[in-house]
């Protein structure tokens, strides 16, 4: 009977006149699906320049401290290096045990701007070298900032861009794992500055303020300099 | 035709259709990530689990903005059914896109930490849920449908429930705005993701309305009754061979009169197979054939070829006048008409 069909079928060759259509909308579908792939990509906004060098490990020599994160000073006297473990977690326990002694500390350097952390692969108890460093902590003073409350971990450069409500479940889940908490904010000037967040009494952040993690807040409390840090102790988190 | 014959060739424009759907979305996920790492290099680059994420993401909402696109486009251009003929999978695909999207998810922004992945991600410690719960809510309203998509369900919930199951897409869609507008919107400035957005939302709508429109015009437009109540299907000599014209009886039923060279039948313009419009195929075989997936019917009494068994309602035919007149009772399905010849009755 009537052999050609002038219309698609499944289970029919396709109709010589039809393959130039065929051709031309899937070619003008996928044109604009890709067109969109191209567009979203390209507006995604700069996550900024941290980095996670998981290619090889180093080693930095130091004392260890943890008022209150754990942290790495320097031998050299370099700003400290924040230390966590592999995961969404605090430092593994052996870094822990030697907090006040010197140690030598292996893992992989995360750092953006110049704030360094490492993700702790081995930890060996030092020479017992210098003794307590000189440590001069120098007040900034109260200040309201308006930020948002990050962890450091990924804004450091474990999972970029590390910021805003796309993050936020990450977030919480690695503060409340024991990665540090900060904020970011630029001053008058546009320059960008980082402070470090504990509680008004110098604690680890509370378990109440996570759920403020990535949204936008203003942070009041007390500005302080040291180890190459800034650090907040913030007395209130608001929305 | 055989048995076979359907079921080989079938699945050899179904391999063809995967093929092309596979290998567009391979593509998609590819541009996104070589153009994000264009324009952001080390040492600015996004991390590419979350790069990855993304890209599934992006992808997943536009393949629910095509699936969302073939049904009033085909409606539109009825040339454009070959893109319908299985949406089926189109559907599944955007499940399956949209579900490794939310993997990719639960694993690097839910993993590696001290709760469950899955709870970490769509309950927030003081018990609030974010908009990647809306997500998730899309994502079961995806899973429902997928999971219910084979013939098989089709059969067992009937037309009616199966068809409002698919309604739900529209909630699916909404769901996903939502999530994007509140997860995305936030955080990223850039007019980029507003605009297409805002650009899908329109071309969607507006095809659903032009489409509508064009529907409800001819609904209305068709339905000039005789004194007995016959409906009037207007010249025969207008209907092309092979074709049908479609006409709305009164009941809001639609019938198909189909022409095959001087012999002219009706039947129900609702497809037994997914209610695709019969009217809108050609006779192929000595049977009308549906444009979606090539069911076939004998246009005088409704019935598939065997070894089918599908029925749809018939209907009577006149010829008045020089014009043709469909008898609104339909008949049960499967029941033998007398086709009747164009040139019938003569004038009168
Ligand atoms: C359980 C279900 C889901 C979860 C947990 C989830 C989670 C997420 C998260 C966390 C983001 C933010 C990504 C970022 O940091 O930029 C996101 C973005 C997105 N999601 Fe989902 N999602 C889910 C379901 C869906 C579904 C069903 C769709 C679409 C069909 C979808 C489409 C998108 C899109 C388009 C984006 C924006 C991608 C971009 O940033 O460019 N999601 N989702
Ligand atoms: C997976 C198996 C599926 C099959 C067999 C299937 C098939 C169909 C069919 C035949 C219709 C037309 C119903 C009618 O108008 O009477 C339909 C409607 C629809 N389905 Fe599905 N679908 C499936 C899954 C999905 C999924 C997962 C989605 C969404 C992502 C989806 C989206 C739609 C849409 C948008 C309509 C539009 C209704 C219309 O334009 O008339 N489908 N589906
Ligand atoms: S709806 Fe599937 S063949 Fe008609």
């Amino acid at each position: 009977m009537s052999g050609r069909p002038g219309i698609y079928v499944i289970y029919r060759p396709l109709p010589a006149a039809m393959l130039t259509l065929v051709l031309a909308a899937v070619g003008a579908l996928a044109g604009l699906m890709l067109g969109t792939a191209a567009a979203a990509a390209l507006g995604q906004r700069d996550p900024g320049t941290g980095v996670w060098d998981t290619s090889s490990a180093i080693t930095l020599s130091g004392t260890i401290v943890a008022e209150p994160y754990p942290m790495l000073l320097p031998d050299d006297g370099a700003a400290g290096v924040l230390l966590v473990g592999v995961g969404k977690v605090g430092p593994p326990q052996e870094v822990l045990d030697l907090i006040g002694s010197s140690a030598s500390v292996t893992g992989y350097r995360l750092e953006r701007d110049g704030m360094r952390m490492l993700e702790v692969q081995s930890t060996s108890a030092g020479e017992g070298s210098g003794g307590p460093i000189a440590r001069t902590p120098a007040d900034r003073g109260e200040h309201a900032i308006a930020t948002e409350i990050l962890d450091s971990k990924c804004y450091l450069g474990a999972m970029k861009p590390g910021s805003g409500e796309g993050h936020q479940a990450c977030a919480i889940l690695c503060v409340r794992g024991g990665i540090p908490p900060m904020i970011s904010w630029s001053d008058a000037a546009g320059v960008r500055h980082y402070a470090l967040l504990t509680t008004a009494g110098g604690e680890p952040m509370r378990d109440e303020d996570t759920s403020l993690i990535a949204e936008p807040v203003v942070v009041t409390g007390t500005l302080t300099a040291r180890d190459g840090w800034l650090w907040m102790a913030a007395d209130r988190i608001e929305r | 035709m055989s048995v076979q014959y359907r079921a080989v060739n079938w699945t050899r424009h179904k391999v063809v259709y995967d093929l092309v759907l596979a290998g567009a979305c391979v593509a998609f996920v590819g541009v996104f990530m070589v153009m994000s790492m264009v324009v952001h290099p080390p040492p600015n680059e996004v991390s590419p689990p979350i790069l990855v994420m993304r890209a599934l993401g992006t992808l997943a909402i536009v393949l629910l903005h095509v699936v969302l696109a073939i049904g009033p486009l085909a409606r539109l251009w009825p040339r454009t059914t070959f893109l319908l003929a299985n949406r089926r999978h189109l559907g599944v695909a955007t499940f399956l896109v949209a579900g490794l999207h939310a993997f990719v998810v639960y694993g690097f922004y839910g993993g590696f930490g001290v709760e469950n992945p899955v709870l970490a991600v769509l309950v927030r410690p003081d018990g609030s849920v974010g908009f990647e719960f809306v997500g998730f809510l899309a994502l079961l309203v995806l899973l429902v449908m997928a999971a219910t998509s084979h013939d098989f369900w089709l059969a067992l919930l009937g037309h009616g429930v199966w068809k409002a199951m698919h309604m739900a897409v529209y909630v699916a869609y909404a769901l996903v705005v939502a999530h994007v507008v509140f997860g995305v919107l936030r955080s990223e400035k850039s007019l980029v993701f507003p605009l297409l957005l805002l650009g899908g939302a329109l071309v969607l709508g507006g095809l659903h309305l032009v489409a509508g429109g064009r529907e409800w015009r001819r609904d209305a437009a068709s339905s000039d009754e005789s004194e007995d109540g016959w409906i009037d299907v207007g010249d025969p000599h207008e209907i092309p061979d092979k074709r049908a014209r479609v006409v709305c009886l009164g009941s809001g039923n639609r019938v198909a009169v189909f022409r095959d060279g001087d012999r002219l039948s009706a039947l129900s313009n609702v497809c037994a197979h997914q209610g695709g419009p019969l009217g809108e195929g050609e006779i192929l075989d000595g049977c009308a054939t549906c444009p979606w997936h090539g069911y076939q019917y004998h246009t005088e009494n409704g019935q598939s070829p065997p070894p089918y068994t599908e029925k749809i309602p018939t209907y009577e035919l006149r010829v008045r006048g020089g014009r043709v007149e469909v008898n609104p009772r339909p008949n049960e399905p499967g029941t033998p008409t007398t086709p009747v010849s164009i040139t019938e009755g003569g004038a009168s």
